[in-house]
């Protein structure tokens, strides 16, 4: 029976994992689909995101649930500034550009973000997330718990937009084709700009769940993007229901390495899981990406 | 991006390396120093545009032969015992040979596939790298402690040797703008599917420019791993190494063989001044010129050189 | 001799049959018009000759050996060569080195050799003054006589044409016609596909006409134009 019950943790750990896995990496996905930038500082968002939560619990007393939404809008203006200001110039240009531009915005985020707040490591003390809920023998903390479900949420209610809204069938039509859609009234310079914004808030609300439950620092940025384009690639790139399927099967692959194998194996289990999937699936677990 | 070198620009690159054999007669033995730094990251960086500048594929693990080469190299002179030129030249053919293993497979990949699948290799690596002495119970890489290696005497053939290496880069990419295999690699970098349609083999192309490039990568981080005395996973298979490569050649101008020098040079000089007194500007600025130059300025610091002395703007 | 074979040909996108069954021979010194709708699965077809996509079944043949499943670069070698409907080109090559990639690779030769050659078709196609200039730099029109120039380079026996002469006009067309009939007196053979009617009447030797991926009649040019089948499916641009 322990045998089983430590199973069922792992894959419980591996799931509540995966699900903000999955949100960090739906902005990833949604980006690279609509605007085909490759965003090389995706984890950086992340970062900012939770230093945003970070702060606004240790400075102000802002209840973590609350900063949520600060976050949202805080790194909603940032996208939308980087995309029109410096990335809808890289349009039509090779892939290298934007890998190259966003990975130089990257250096700039997480050395001003050494140089503001040092290299040390922080960690949120909320006294409500302290406790766990117990499922027969399964423990639950309940900051991964929150996590779990408002990252879920948020993917959802992203998916919920591009399918539902006004803004979300602009979005999708210019990700089709962009010509057209300017054709019908639509001007992409703005899309992209939404769409880079949109990604950026989600991928910045993530960063404030991770806050919930996992210390936060500068550098914390470039595993994330690692394991946002595992997810991504997994799912399917720009398939956005794909990052739920991506992201569990990250968070569970990382948990079963770190139970059964070794707990410093599971950087090397993720990445060597990438690459096989690029190799030999590289439209995803579901079959649903864009391949080059 | 043709460009008939002529006799001039062959002489002048002639007339250059002759005065960098003699440098050592009038720089002290700091100006020495960092000279070699600046060859070893133009070796570096060359290595790294070979196959991004003039095949187009952008590699973002290249890193992992560095690995390779400084972890080869120290095996080879400590425990077969083999002086140390002869451990960096085989370090070189190991590098290459896991280069064919591993290209194989991954130069199917195009574009930005290719790209995170090179990096995801890279991290992978190095968190191998990190676990194998652990792992396996071979005493290869001292997981996060790292290796000592024997105490080499003096700068000066850290010098020539990176020097050496530099000139085999440049070199190499002088021949692939003037030669038959050069002209295959470059319309891989223009059009792929045109030029697989045309037939050139674009598969084997690209894997025997990645293995020079893995080969030289090699011996660099071999050479630098004796000259340091100590290598650890995690900075030799760092991720910042090949960051680094990527902007100086970025810098410097893509597709051109000095591009990755002025690149190496510009951003070795500016951290010397610099970096020690405000790393964290100095990378705020590195960072706003990597977002800069491929904006405004595509073609690198060569293609200002180039565009000053044609008078006629260059695209990248 | 029979040249070029296609047994059965069928190619599925996923769900979507890009075509069907398609049978198709290529005599030495033919000229073969391929007709049909838009979406018909004629650039399909020619892709999956040169081998630039896998067949789902059938095969091609060439000089009576199997082909299908070899790499696109092999098939160039072996001497199938073919143009783009969309004109490619190595935008930053001049274009006399983009005739002369075709030269080195697909026929084999050396830089010297591949110098000459690529001037000759250069001047065949009358492109030679714009030899030394960017490749991005030419025209629609002047980019699919490149295309041409270096299909030609590769010395290959057979030419796959794809829309070589969409939206040109009356003059230039007469222009590619006599350039097309001076290719095919130098020994090659040709597979053109045309929207133009009087294209195909001009130069063809039979024709060719698919719809939805399958081939639907064949015969003489004007035969196949009054045939009531293909009359019925949509003929495209008919210039009276």
């Amino acid at each position: 029976m322990d045998q089983l019950a430590a199973f069922g943790q792992t894959v419980l750990n591996g799931l509540l994992q995966g699900g903000v896995y999955a949100a960090a990496a739906v902005g990833l996905s949604l980006i690279f689909g609509v605007s085909g930038i490759l965003n090389a500082a995706h984890g950086e968002l992340v970062m900012l995101g939770a230093f945003t939560t970070y702060w606004l619990f240790k400075l102000h007393g802002v209840d973590p649930l609350l900063t949520l939404p600060i976050s949202f809008v805080l790194l909603f203006g940032l996208g939308y500034l980087l995309q029109f200001l410096v990335l809808n110039r890289t349009l039509g240009a090779p892939l290298l550009v934007s890998l190259l531009v966003t990975f130089g915005m990257s250096l700039v985020m997480v050395n001003t973000a050494l140089r503001v707040w040092s290299a040390d490591y922080r960690m949120m003390a909320v006294p409500y997330f302290d406790r766990s809920v117990y499922v027969g023998p399964l423990i639950v903390p309940l900051s991964r718990l929150t996590a779990f479900v408002i990252g879920l949420a948020m993917v959802g209610g992203l998916y919920w937009l591009l399918q539902r809204t006004e803004l979300g069938r602009m979005i999708r039509a210019t990700a089709q084709d962009w010509e057209m859609a300017s054709l019908m009234g639509v001007n992409p310079r703005f899309v992209y700009a939404v769409t880079f914004g949109l990604g950026a808030a989600t991928t910045g609300v993530a960063g404030s769940l991770v806050a919930f439950y996992a210390p936060v620092e500068p550098n914390m940025g470039l595993t994330y993007t690692l394991f946002a384009f595992s997810v991504v690639v997994l799912g399917g790139m720009g398939y956005i229901p794909g990052v739920v399927w991506g992201g569990f099967a990250l968070g569970i692959a990382q948990a079963m390495t770190e139970t059964y194998v070794e707990a410093g194996l599971s950087l090397l289990v993720a990445f060597f899981l990438l690459y096989l999937i690029l190799r030999f699936m590289p439209a995803g677990i579901m079959g649903r990406g864009r391949v080059e | 991006m043709a460009r008939r070198a002529g006799l001039s620009y062959g002489l002048f690159a002639f007339l250059a390396l002759a005065v960098l054999l003699a440098l050592p007669l009038w720089v002290g033995p700091y100006g020495v120093r960092l000279a070699a730094v600046i060859f070893m990251w133009a070796a570096l960086a060359g290595s790294w545009n070979l196959l991004a500048g003039y095949a187009g594929a952008v590699d973002l693990g290249p890193v992992v032969y560095h690995g390779i080469g400084a972890f080869a190299t120290a095996a080879l002179m400590m425990r077969a015992g083999l002086p140390f030129l002869v451990s960096v030249a085989l370090a070189g053919g190991v590098a290459a040979a896991i280069a064919f293993a591993i290209g194989t497979p991954t130069l199917r990949l195009r574009g930005a596939y290719f790209a995170i699948g090179t990096l995801a290799l890279a991290e992978s690596a190095k968190q191998l790298a990190l676990a194998w002495d652990r792992l396996t119970g071979i005493p290869l890489t001292g997981g996060s402690a790292g290796i000592s290696l024997p105490l080499s005497a003096g700068y000066l053939p850290f010098y020539y040797l990176m020097l050496a290496v530099m000139t085999c880069v440049t070199i190499t990419a002088f021949w692939l703008e003037r030669s038959r295999f050069g002209y295959g690699l470059r319309a891989i970098g223009e059009n792929d599917r045109l030029a697989e349609a045309s037939g050139v083999d674009i598969h084997a192309l690209k894997r025997r420019v990645y293995m020079a490039s893995a080969l030289f990568i090699a011996w660099t981080g071999g050479i630098e791993g004796y000259w340091l005395s100590y290598i650890n996973a995690a900075e030799a298979f760092g991720t910042a190494i090949t960051f680094q490569m990527v902007v100086m050649a970025l810098l410097g101008g893509l597709g051109t063989p000095f591009g990755p020098l002025l690149g190496a040079a510009f951003l070795t000089l500016a951290s010397e001044f610099l970096g020690t007194r405000f790393v964290y500007h100095y990378l705020i600025g590195i960072g706003l010129i990597i977002v800069i130059i491929p904006l405004f300025m595509p073609a690198g610091l060569a293609g200002v050189i180039r565009l000053v002395k044609r008078g006629r703007p260059l695209t990248a | 001799m029979t040249l070029l074979e296609c047994r059965g040909v069928t190619k599925a996108f996923g769900s979507l049959v890009a075509l069907k069954g398609v049978d198709l021979i290529l005599e030495e010194g033919e000229i073969l018009g391929i007709i049909g709708p838009n979406g018909a699965g004629k650039s399909t077809l020619f892709n999956a000759i040169a081998g630039l996509v896998p067949l789902t079944a059938g095969s091609v043949h060439y000089r009576g050996r199997r082909i299908s499943g070899l790499p696109p670069h092999t098939v160039c070698r072996l001497g199938i060569a073919k143009t783009f409907q969309i004109p490619q080109l190595f935008p930053r090559l001049t274009v006399l080195e983009n005739v002369m990639i075709g030269a080195l690779y697909g026929g084999g030769e050396g830089l010297g050799k591949a110098r000459g050659e690529a001037a000759g078709w250069l001047g065949f196609v009358g492109l030679t003054d714009k030899g030394g200039l960017p490749a991005a730099t030419l025209t629609v029109s002047e980019r699919r006589r490149l295309d041409l120039a270096r299909v030609l380079a590769t010395g290959a026996t057979v030419l796959l044409l794809d829309e070589n002469m969409a939206g040109l006009t009356q003059k230039e067309m007469e222009g590619t016609l006599s350039l097309l009939r001076a290719v095919r007196e130098r020994g090659k053979s040709l597979i053109v596909i045309e929207h133009v009617m009087r294209a195909i009447v001009g130069i063809a030797d039979r024709a060719l006409v698919l719809n939805y991926g399958e081939r639907i009649a064949e015969g003489r040019p004007r035969e196949v134009m009054q045939d009531p089948t293909v009359v019925k499916a949509y003929l495209g641009e008919a210039y009276a």
